[in-house]
């Protein structure tokens, strides 16, 4: 199948990592399903006009995330995972959060401080009928 | 099948005013070696001494299982060579250069090599000399791609190409990778397209090998650390910090061996960590040939 | 040695040197026929015949080795699967062949004609002589220009050896030799057979030096 990704040259971050984003996404949104085969990884390459090295890299990296499953000789599929999204927006709670951290430590920010404003942050996203 | 396409191993030149010294290349079956230096580094030397053109003076050169330069007429069936000192024929038609060219090879693809005239926007029978420079390059690279060669030695393949004409050449060598026994190396100025497709890279910096790994070992282990500094002190010298500009109190590290411990590093010893920051492949170069000429160990 | 290979080579720069090739075809025609009409004309012809042999033994050595290396064609041809040594033996191959047919049909003509004339024999020994000359000068820029690959080397050739064509008239200089011109048979003297000679020693040293030397070179581009 054709990947339909599309790689940005001015975003910041390494190339395996968009390829990394891109496969999540379209997991979590149910485009790719349970036990469909990702392109091979020389396909995908030549797709995305990438070395060959980077879409291994990404795949690995998928792999060892449990998001895809790799039979030697036979490529890629995605993993039976029921909760592939969620596992996607842990993901990327993660991220945020360690930012959070990083940032709250360059402005000198204390820790007490920090859950503070976390909750505050948690209490603005609530549906306002429910309060405990 | 030998699993490299490429080998060379301690090979030497010396001309009047330049040496090429102690070089060793491999680039192994099914993979694309980028290859960058500064002008007059010894690329287009390497380049020849692979092709068989220039006869080493000291070392070992294997192409596709080929001792060179003794075994050159038999790797040159299988490689597909394009130069930027390389002419076409000017009274010529690009027409009569493909003819010729399938004449020698029977790998000659003409299907493929329709597709490429229009993908490089040629016309046939255009001679060569109404060809602008670009449309020169791209018939080279034409003439040698469809061939479907098993390796691709190419010099400065998309120097002097407008943006449209880069991206379709990148996007044919990336193609040809779909073929896990074919290989390609290429020499450029432009790290882009190096960054962007090679599977390996070399550096090459007045006659020597000064770095040479997989791309993304590159890109890995090169970072540049912003840091505050808490007083009046110096950034301490930490393993793996290979530079350090410091001006008052904010400092920028330079690291070839990034690990997650070295901001850490910093953070325990009282300084703020603001940023740290990837590299691209051209910042890597010219600070690696930067310390590698003044003697420091990279 | 890749014979099919080789005889490509051949005919590609057969092909890409046409339209002098052709000129000189041409101007030999127009010479054959100016010797055939008569007198004064006839002089005209043997001179025009000359002219043209030498301008064919210093234009194809230009042409496909020289030019061919000044404008980078040399590292296209070199890219083909063929080893240094083929690329010399299309080279000789290629020029000599071009060369000898031309000159062969020219100098055929020529002393054909001449020997055809009752009472002329005795000018048939220079005949042969100022035949083989732009051969020698030939051989000579074929070998410079192949081995040295230099535009200026093959200049300085050109010039010595057009420089030399003019010591041709040492010739009358020598005993006999004036005399056995006007001779109705040729005279084939000692001296004139070293000429000769040594001008087919010239020819084959220099083809065999070309192959020596181009065997021993360690930089093709």
């Amino acid at each position: 199948m054709l990947s339909g990704f599309v790689l940005s040259q001015a975003d910041g971050r390494p190339m395996y990592l968009q390829i990394i984003e891109q496969v999540r996404r379209r997991i979590a949104v149910g485009d790719w399903k349970a036990g469909e085969l990702l392109p091979s990884i020389r396909q995908l390459a030549a797709d995305l006009q990438v070395s060959v090295i980077t879409v291994k890299r990404a795949y690995l990296e998928l792999e060892r995330e449990g998001l895809i499953l790799t039979h030697h000789g036979k490529g890629s599929v995605v993993a039976a995972r029921t909760d592939a999204a969620t596992q996607v927006y842990e993901q990327e709670l993660t991220t945020h959060l360690e930012q959070a951290a990083h940032l709250a430590g360059a402005l000198g920010i204390s820790t007490r401080e920090v859950q503070a404003r976390l909750r505050d942050a948690i209490e603005q996203t609530k549906p306002a009928a429910v309060k405990p | 099948m030998n699993e490299f396409a490429v080998q060379l191993t301690g090979v030497g030149k010396d001309y009047r005013f330049f040496s090429l010294n102690d070089v060793r290349l491999e680039v192994p079956v099914g993979q694309i070696m980028g290859f960058i230096g500064p002008n007059g580094a010894g690329k287009s030397t390497t380049i020849r001494i692979l092709m068989g053109l220039v006869h080493q003076d000291r070392g070992e050169v294997r192409v596709l299982g080929h001792s060179m330069p003794k075994e050159q007429a038999a790797a040159k069936r299988d490689i597909g060579f394009a130069s930027e000192d390389m002419r076409l024929y000017g009274s010529s038609t690009l027409d009569w250069h493909m003819r010729f060219v399938r004449s020698v090879y029977p790998s000659w693809d003409e299907s493929y090599a329709q597709t490429l005239l229009k993908r490089f926007d040629l016309r046939r029978e255009q001679r060569i000399t109404g060809m602008s420079h670009g449309q020169q390059v791209k018939a080279g690279l034409l003439l040698a791609l469809a061939r479907r060669p098993r390796l691709l030695i190419l010099d400065e393949p998309t120097t002097g190409l407008d943006p449209v004409a880069r991206h379709e050449v990148i996007r044919e060598l990336t193609a040809v990778m779909q073929d896990d026994h074919r290989s390609i190396l290429f020499s450029s100025h432009n790290t882009h397209d190096i960054e962007q497709i090679s599977d390996q890279i070399t550096f090459i910096d007045r006659g020597r090998i000064i770095d040479c790994r997989d791309k993304e070992s590159f890109l890995d282990r090169w970072r540049r650390i912003r840091v505050e500094l808490p007083g009046d002190v110096d950034v301490p010298a930490l393993p793996g910090i290979i530079g350090v500009l410091q001006t008052g109190r904010l400092a920028v590290a330079t690291t070839n061996a990034f690990d997650v411990s070295l901001p850490r590093a910093y953070e325990a010893a009282g300084i703020r960590v603001h940023a740290v920051e990837n590299m691209t492949l051209e910042e890597i170069f010219v600070t690696n040939v930067h310390y590698s000429r003044e003697g420091v160990a990279v | 040695m890749n014979r099919a290979l080789v005889m490509r080579l051949i005919v590609k720069d057969w092909y890409l040197s046409r339209v002098p090739l052709a000129l000189v075809a041409l101007a030999g025609a127009v010479s054959t026929g100016l010797l055939y009409s008569g007198e004064t004309a006839g002089l005209a012809g043997l001179i025009s015949a000359l002219i043209a042999l030498v301008f064919l033994s210093i234009l194809i050595p230009q042409l496909t080795v020289v030019n061919e290396r000044k404008q980078g064609n040399l590292a296209f041809v070199m890219s083909l699967p063929i080893s240094p040594a083929e690329y010399t033996m299309s080279k000789v191959l290629g020029n000599l062949s071009a060369f000898v047919l031309l000159w062969a049909a020219i100098v055929g003509a020529v002393l054909g004609t001449i020997a055809s004339v009752p009472g002329a024999g005795g000018v048939i020994p220079l005949g042969v002589i100022a035949a083989l000359a732009p051969f020698v000068s030939f051989c000579l820029l074929l070998a410079v220009a192949i081995v040295t690959e230099s535009e200026l080397l093959s200049m300085v050739t050109m010039g010595i050896t057009n420089v030399a064509y003019s010591f041709w008239w040492f010739l009358f200089r020598l005993p006999g030799f004036a005399e056995g011109l006007k001779s109705p048979v040729p005279i084939w003297s000692d001296t004139i057979l070293t000429i000769i000679g040594g001008q087919i020693a010239v020819i084959v040293l220099a083809l065999a030096l070309t192959f020596y030397l181009q065997s021993r070179k360690t930089d093709f581009v």
